[in-house]
Formats: structure tokens, sequence, C-alpha cells
């Protein structure tokens, strides 16, 4: 995880990547694909960017790398203003969605070029292909064609790209998508890997694999940011807790909860033979003291506790904002 | 504006189409072209000098060219050569050459162009078709990838030109009497620079023409069409009524033509220089007509 001051994570003047005010639409009767869309992404972080189909998740990959132009708004890339190829040559990779790579090229040929682009010489470039196939477990395909690989295999090589020489931003649009669980857990891995390297921006719609791997979400729909901030901020790891409870969860219980806890939010779903009890604290508040005062009273009204979890899944939070 | 990354993508481009072996089916059509032309030639001085033989009483050769000397003073062959080189004097000039030279750069002149405009249309459109371009725009500026293309893509047809001289030396040598091979290997080698240059403005149209669309088969409309309307617009200010009509028209839009530094490219000397030079920029600007649209647009 990141371990720079929260504060400082949500300061977007030294944010890796910075967006603001951005919009973009296809067309000028078409709907806003990207509407004042205002985020940033801290330095150093993994960034899962997180939204539904027409979120506006690949346009704002696209604007940001200067594959198409914005309407409106500004982006600013490792403080260097919007995209450009020469200030930002090396320091930035991309791993676009749906581009196709050159079947007839092998593997380590395309790196070559890609390195020779990003202005690194023969013996340079060379190095860091190799190392970017063997990151992604493709040395032994290194002198392969591309057009002999399969689906997952090209995602892998795609991302080499992407990682080249190390850039201190990596924009990867949906990386894991069309792969089976292996591919895309060895992928994650690779991904994994790159923490503490530089800053990681991943798009996807496996939410459960994104909270693994992911210091920081932006959360979009039909354009426009709905959240952004921690994966504890945004699963409510800080201020909530789900209590999952066997019979006996009355109304005597509730109100010795409510009584226990002023302030709280509680809130009870019926759950097989038991309950599921969600508590929310007010901000502030300690809220591993709060649980332990919850457990005492759910203890002592009698009901078993059966499981508890602090926050909900990023793929509950999503689910709940949209 | 970098030129190193144009480079770099021009020799990118080479190397691919090595890799690919896309040069050697490129070199293929062009010898194939080139061989061909030689080939009907060699019929038509066959027959040439089949009526020679019989007029004079001679017995006929089976292999053409023994009597290249006699047709040269004869009307048939200097009516043909006529109507292939522009004037008199380079008529003269022409009959002193290696005679399989001729046809050779007069198809290449009016051949190259749709060829280059076809393969220059190739040269973005896909790319933006299936995204592949996005690749190398994270790395590099527009300008540089469409001017390192150009570059690349001329430097394959200047390949493809070249070693189109063999058909005509393979027919020349093997299959006629009297073409000397090395004359013929020096005059085909003086001529090829001026095909090269040729292309060049050809290639920048189909260029142009693939930047505007992700659609390569309208692409390569567009850039055949383009190619075809230069004609069509040097014809008609050749023509007397353009010239009575609309003189000023002419003297603003020839100049901006290919074809009005075409004759310019025959004859001895090194006067085929400056227009060749003029064509070079020619191929620049008709590439970069394309990039104003593709700085834009979305890929």
């Amino acid at each position: 995880m990141n371990s720079a001051p929260l504060d400082a994570l949500h300061d977007p003047s030294t944010a890796a990547l910075r967006v603001d005010g951005l919009s973009k639409r296809y067309g000028r009767r078409s709907a806003w694909a990207l509407d004042s869309l205002t985020c940033h992404v801290p330095r150093g972080v993994i960034c899962g960017l997180v939204g539904p189909n027409g979120a506006g998740k690949t346009t704002l990959y696209s604007v940001i790398s200067g594959f198409l132009p914005q309407e409106a708004g500004t982006v600013d890339i490792l403080g260097e203003g919007p995209f450009d190829p020469w200030r930002l040559r090396g320091r930035l990779g991309v791993l676009p969605q749906d581009a196709a790579l050159d079947e007839r090229l092998t593997c380590r040929e395309f790196l070559l070029y890609m390195g020779a682009l990003q202005g690194l010489s023969g013996k340079e470039a060379a190095q860091a292909a190799d190392v970017a196939l063997d990151e992604v477990n493709l040395t032994d395909r290194a002198r392969d064609r591309i057009a002999s690989l399969s689906h997952g295999m090209r995602r892998r090589l795609s991302a080499a790209s992407a990682l080249l020489a190390q850039p201190e931003l990596v924009l990867l649009d949906e990386p894991m998508a069309g792969l089976d669980p292996v591919q895309a857990a060895s992928l994650r891995e690779v991904l994994v890997r790159q923490r503490g390297r530089g800053t990681l921006v991943v798009s996807s719609h496996n939410l459960v694999e994104l909270e693994r791997i992911c210091d920081w979400v932006i959360l979009l729909e039909k354009g426009k940011l709905v959240q952004q901030g921690t994966v504890a901020e945004v699963t409510g790891r800080g201020v909530h807790v789900g209590w999952t409870v066997g019979p006996g969860l009355d109304a005597a219980v509730l109100a010795s909860l409510e009584a226990a806890l002023p302030g709280h939010t509680l809130r009870v779903e019926a759950q097989g033979d038991g309950a599921l009890l969600h508590q929310a604290t007010p901000p502030g508040d300690d809220l591993d003291a709060s649980a332990v005062v919850v457990a005492r009273v759910l203890a002592a009204g009698g009901v078993a506790i059966r499981g508890c979890q602090r926050g909900r899944s990023l793929e509950e939070s999503f689910l709940e904002r949209l | 504006m970098s030129l190193g990354d144009s480079f770099a993508v021009a020799r990118f481009h080479v190397v691919r189409a090595i890799r690919t072996r896309t040069i050697v089916f490129l070199c293929a059509v062009y010898m194939l072209m080139a061989g061909g032309v030689a080939w009907m030639f060699r019929y038509l001085i066959k027959e040439l000098e089949r009526n020679a033989a019989e007029v004079l009483r001679v017995p006929v050769t089976d292999t053409p060219g023994a009597m290249m000397e006699t047709l040269k003073q004869r009307e048939e062959l200097r009516s043909i050569m006529g109507g292939l080189l522009p004037d008199e004097t380079l008529v003269e000039w022409g009959l002193n050459l290696p005679i399989l030279t001729i046809p050779h750069f007069w198809l290449a002149l009016i051949a190259l162009p749709f060829l280059a405009a076809i393969i220059g249309a190739e040269v973005i459109a896909p790319g933006i078709r299936d995204r592949s371009i996005r690749y190398e725009l994270v790395r590099t500026g527009r300008l540089e990838l469409v001017l390192g293309r150009w570059t690349g893509q001329g430097a394959l047809i200047a390949v493809a030109t070249a070693l189109s001289i063999i058909g005509p030396l393979i027919v020349g040598t093997f299959f006629m009497v009297q073409q000397p091979f090395g004359a013929s290997l020096m005059t085909l080698l003086a001529l090829t620079p001026r095909l090269i240059a040729w292309s060049l403005p050809f290639l920048g149209l189909g260029v142009a023409c693939s930047q505007v669309t992700s659609n390569t088969n309208f692409a390569r409309i567009l850039a055949l069409g383009g190619a075809t309307a230069t004609f069509i617009a040097y014809g008609m200010f050749e023509s007397e009524w353009m010239i009575d009509k609309a003189p000023v028209v002419i003297d603003i839009l020839q100049p901006v033509l290919p074809q009005t530094y075409m004759v310019d490219l025959w004859g001895p000397g090194t006067g085929w220089m400056l227009p060749s030079l003029i064509l070079v920029g020619f191929g620049l600007v008709f590439t970069l007509a394309g990039y104003p649209l593709f700085a834009r647009r979305n890929v």
C-alpha cells in the first residue's frame, strides 16, 4: 500500500495525473462521454478506474494519452501539462484497449521498436525489451511472431510495452479483459510487482481483482466522477462494520445497541435464520472501540456473532453508489 | 519536430517490410511490370524487323535486335519513339540508347504514379482502423509518424524501382541480340533516380489520403482518383481551349502539378536534377496536405 499521508494523497497539486473539468463527446448531438470530470491520481499508487460500460474510462485514457482531443478541461500528466510525446518520452506507458499488434513481428521486434521510439539506444532498447518480456513471462516467446500468441499472451505483450523501461506513469485500459483466471492472475502479479516503481492506473470490470491490488479508486458514471479516494475510504473500512449474526437480534437488543452507541447508524437485514447488522460510525469516531461495544451488547443479548467485516467490498460500494 | 523520430519510424517501416517480405512482393510487382513491358516491346521490335526484312529482302532473324541499326533509319521505329518521347531532339537521344530503356522509362512514368498512390494509401489508414498506431503515438508525434512512414515507404519504392530494371535487362540480354548489358545497365541506373523522384509526389498524395480516413479501400480510391485527376488536369491545361480561355488558371495551377516537370525528366545531362528536387518537395507537401486533419482526428 502507498504509505503517503492521507492528506498528501488528496492533494491534487502533487498528483501524478490530474484532470480538471474534462469534457469530451463524440459528435455534437451525442451525450457527453466525459462531463466536466475532475479527479486525480496520487503519485506512487496503483489506482483503479471503475465504472460501468459507457462510464467514460476508455475515453478518459484516450484523452490523457492524446488519442482524442477534448472539448474542454485540462490534463496534467506528471506535472508536465497535457500529453506531449517528447516531454513525456519514456515517462508515460500506455496499454490501449483493443489496439491491435502487428502480427507479423516477433515480440522482441515490437518491443525494440517501441524502445527506439522512446529514445532508447539499440543496446538499451534490447535490455529493456528483455526485462519487460521477463516481467510478463514471455521470454520463451521473444522470437515468436505475435500471430502465434494467444489473446492472453498478446495482452501481456501489450502490458510489457506499457511497462517498457519503467515509466513513471502507466495507464492500463482493461488489461485483464478476455483473460482466463490463470492469465488474469499472472498479469495481476505483474502489476502488483510494479508497486513502488511508479504510478499505475488500471481499469477493469473485475472489482474483486482491483480491490486486491489498488490503493486509490476513481468511480465514474456517465462521464462524471462519483467518488475518488483510497480503497478504505471508498469501501468505508474506517466507518462501517457488517456483522453477521444468528437468531435473537430483536428490537430490545437493537434498542440496547442504539443506547450504547449514540449517533451511530444501525441497520438490520434479515439473512437466513439470522441477520446482517450494518454499523456505521459518525465521522471521527473510533470504529474499533464501537465495534467492541457492539460485540458486548450482542453477546449480552444472547446473539451469536457469526462473522464481521470492516467496510464493504469495492463491488458493493460501487453498486451502492450507482 | 524530431527528425530522429521520423528516421526511427522510417527505419522500422523498412525493416518491417523486409522482415515480413512485403518488400519482396513490392519488388516482384515492379519487376514483373517492367519485364512484361520489355517483353511486349521485344515483340514489337521483332515485328518491325520482320517488316523491314521483307522490304529489304533479307533473311528474318528469330531473335529480335539484329536489325536495330536498320530500324533506327526507318520511319516505323521513329514514329513509335516519337509517340513515347516528348520532342524530336529526345527521339534522336532515345534512338541512341539501348532500345528497351525507353519503353521502361515511359511506362514507369505512366504506371508508377498509380502504384505509388495505392501504396501510399496503405501507410496510415490501417493503423487508425485497428488502432495499432496508438502504440507509436504514445511515443512520438503524429507529424513524425507521417513523415517517417512517407520516407520509409519512399525508400521501399526506391528499392523496388531500382530492382525493376532487372526485367528489361533480362529480356534485352537473353532474349534479344545487340543489346549490350553494360550500356543497358548504366542507362537504366541513370534513369532510376528520376523515376524515384517522380513517384514521391504520388506517394505523398496516397499518404495524405491515408490520413483522412481509417478505411483503407476508401483511401486507395481517393488516392487513385487524386492521381488520375492530376493527369486529367494536366491534359486540360495543355489543351488549346484552356490555354485560350483560362490562361490565369493554368498559370496558377500548372506549376503545382507533378506532370509539369515530367518532360524535364527525360534527356541526357543533369537537366533532370532540378525538376527531380521539385518533385521530392511536392512529395513532402502532398504528404503534409492530409496532416491538418490527421493532427486533430480521433485515433
